[in-house]
């Protein structure tokens, strides 16, 4: 298959998925087996993409043939594939968990409709060539999760929820206003032809006053403090299996969005000053976050914080801003979705097992089942970054960086932050794994177990082959801070 | 006219905040139109106005106007309405329960 087709398989097949799946609202085992099918079929088109854009071109299709800034692109480079394939493959894993995990009061809801138009909205965001459709996809992706939080029941899940939806809503109005600002400007929204504007045209006012609203907006999205306290009051509400998604991919593509629109478009053609921002913001996260963490008393809330600590990291890698830097963010992010998720697996695997997450009322896990003690141990290191797991590569290339830059605050936060993630990963151990258990506990299913081995075993990997992994990502970030492959691919028939 | 529409923008996201800092959810539900109204605005103004100019390119009449940001603000429109309807049924199912 031609890259072209691929692209767009990687948005055809959710969306016909979601459709199918919405068919059989009586059926929850046929939706799920739609949505596991479905979501194979994209993982396997976007692992596809991989070789083809290992050597650093891009690839993009033009809607329509309408040529390049005026019609609407989709653009795969390394950056978005790589992020396509982790997403995809939690998305699997979670579909997984949902299927075997959740109550039938879950399952009739047209729950597996709507994780497909989650997936949908992720791809979209990731392959989108213009600011305008990013913001579409970024609803899309959006609405999709508020009807999921919206299940949630109970009085204060509800309040979550209504929390939820109205950050993200005021966090898109922003993100609106600075794309009708930039047009405005420049005349025009894709993300190759702002890139060209902003080379030759001194940046001005209302440049700076989008790129400051598209901090905030992003900024909510990937939930960096002081904007990111909807988060811990959200995700712990939600079912593990269901927050295994939302931890992996929701704040995941408000980074990629930073990214792409602050590193790739902007780059320096606006005198907003992001960077310096950025680096501020950065800090504070990590250090912010991990304290929450340090301060909870249930795995879920535990974890839900950490995902706010390890946002900072990978903000901090764009705020340093060299290759050196962007590649470690790069591939911090890949590593962080599938660690991160499969964390909450694991939660999800502790509740089933032993009734509750609460740090107070469960141990003995290690001793009543050693398999899931095992499950959580790779991922719990792997966030923590011990070597050689995966994290601890993400950790240290990021590391490196800062200290290239001459960075001191920064790197002593890499690693104070990573002390404290030992920490409260070792608090999570001591209270739920050790200690003794009396009660008998059913075992872990079978398929369960495998799901999130395979994902651990994929952390495993990437620790022992690190090597064309980082250079995949030095690929993906030298073609955000030299984008000519882009621009060449996405404007050459407009020439 | 770019002044009318600038002072409308203006009042529309000025109330529109005020409402949001509100309180109460239908507060909150009013301040979101509002500010999502005036959002939509600076969409449409940021072509540029122009008076009894089609959307085209005329053989009549040698002015048109840009019909990317009408077709944007379409968009948003459409967006903003349904995300309207949901969040009012969140606020019916919350006050029902």
């Amino acid at each position: 298959m031609t890259p072209q087709l691929l692209i767009l398989a990687a948005l055809l097949t959710p969306f016909i998925g979601a459709l199918v799946a919405l068919c059989l609202p009586t059926r929850p085992k046929a939706a799920a087996w739609t949505a596991v099918v479905a979501t194979a079929l994209t993982l396997a088109a976007s692992i596809a993409l991989v070789p083809v854009v290992a050597d650093g071109s891009v690839h993009a299709v033009h809607a329509g043939n309408w040529p390049a800034p005026f019609g609407i692109v989709l653009v795969a480079d390394a950056f978005a594939t790589i992020m396509l394939v982790v997403c995809q493959l939690v998305i699997l894993a979670s579909l997984i968990f949902c299927a075997h995990t959740l109550s039938s009061y879950y399952q009739r809801r047209h729950l597996y409709p709507l994780i497909l138009t989650l997936s949908l909205g992720t791809n979209g965001a990731l392959l989108t060539g213009d600011l305008f459709n990013l913001y579409v996809w970024f609803e899309v992706l959006l609405l999709s999760s508020f009807s999921i939080m919206a299940m949630i029941r109970g009085k204060d899940g509800r309040a979550a929820a209504w929390r939820y939806v109205v950050i993200n809503l005021v966090s898109s109005l922003l993100f609106l206003t600075a794309a009708g600002l930039i047009y405005g400007k420049t005349g025009t929204l894709n993300f190759a032809e702002l890139r060209l504007r902003f080379g030759e045209e001194e940046s001005s006012f209302l440049i700076d006053s989008s790129a400051a609203l598209l901090f905030g907006a992003f900024g909510i999205k990937a939930a960096l403090i002081p904007l990111a306290f909807w988060l811990p009051r959200a995700y712990p509400q939600l079912p593990p299996a269901i927050s295994a998604l939302f931890a992996g991919l929701l704040t995941k593509i408000g980074l990629y969005a930073f990214y792409r629109v602050f590193g790739m478009v902007f780059s320096d053609g606006t005198s907003f000053p992001h960077q310096n921002l950025l680096f501020v913001v950065a800090i504070l996260t990590m250090v912010g976050g991990v304290l929450g963490a340090v301060a909870q008393g249930d795995m879920r809330r535990i974890l839900s914080f950490h995902i706010i600590s390890q946002v900072g990291y990978m903000a901090l890698a764009l705020a340093l801003f060299t290759p050196l830097a962007l590649t470690a963010g790069i591939f911090y992010l890949a590593h962080h979705i599938i660690v991160k998720a499969n964390l909450f697996l694991a939660t999800s695997l502790v509740e089933k097992h032993a009734g509750s997450s609460d740090l107070g009322k469960v141990s003995g896990v290690a001793r009543s089942s050693p398999l899931i003690a095992l499950l959580f141990a790779v991922p719990a290191l792997s966030l923590a970054g011990l070597p050689p797991l995966s994290g601890f590569f993400a950790k240290f290339a990021l590391l490196q960086a800062s200290l290239a830059g001459q960075e001191w605050v920064a790197s002593a936060a890499i690693v104070a932050v990573g002390l404290l993630t030992v920490f409260s990963m070792l608090k999570i151990w001591r209270a739920v794994f050790w200690g003794e258990s009396n009660e008998s506990r059913p075992a872990p299913l079978l398929i369960l177990a495998l799901t999130s081995g395979v994902l651990a075993l994929v952390a495993i990997a990437v620790g022992l082959c690190t090597g064309p992994i980082l250079a995949f990502a030095e690929q993906a970030a030298s073609s955000l801070l030299d984008p000519s492959a882009y621009l060449e691919s996405v404007l050459q028939q407009s020439k | 006219m770019e002044t009318l529409i600038a002072i409308s923008i203006g009042l529309l996201i000025a109330s529109g905040i005020y409402r949001l800092l509100g309180g109460s959810k239908i507060d909150i539900v009013v301040g979101l139109v509002l500010l999502s109204q005036g959002a939509n605005l600076i969409i449409l103004a940021s072509g540029g106005l122009k008076q009894n100019a089609p959307a085209l390119i005329s053989k009549s009449s040698r002015d048109m106007a840009d019909p990317l940001p009408q077709a944007l603000v379409l968009t948003a429109i459409v967006i903003g309405f349904g995300i309207l309807a949901f969040i009012l049924t969140l606020l019916t199912r919350s006050s029902d329960s």
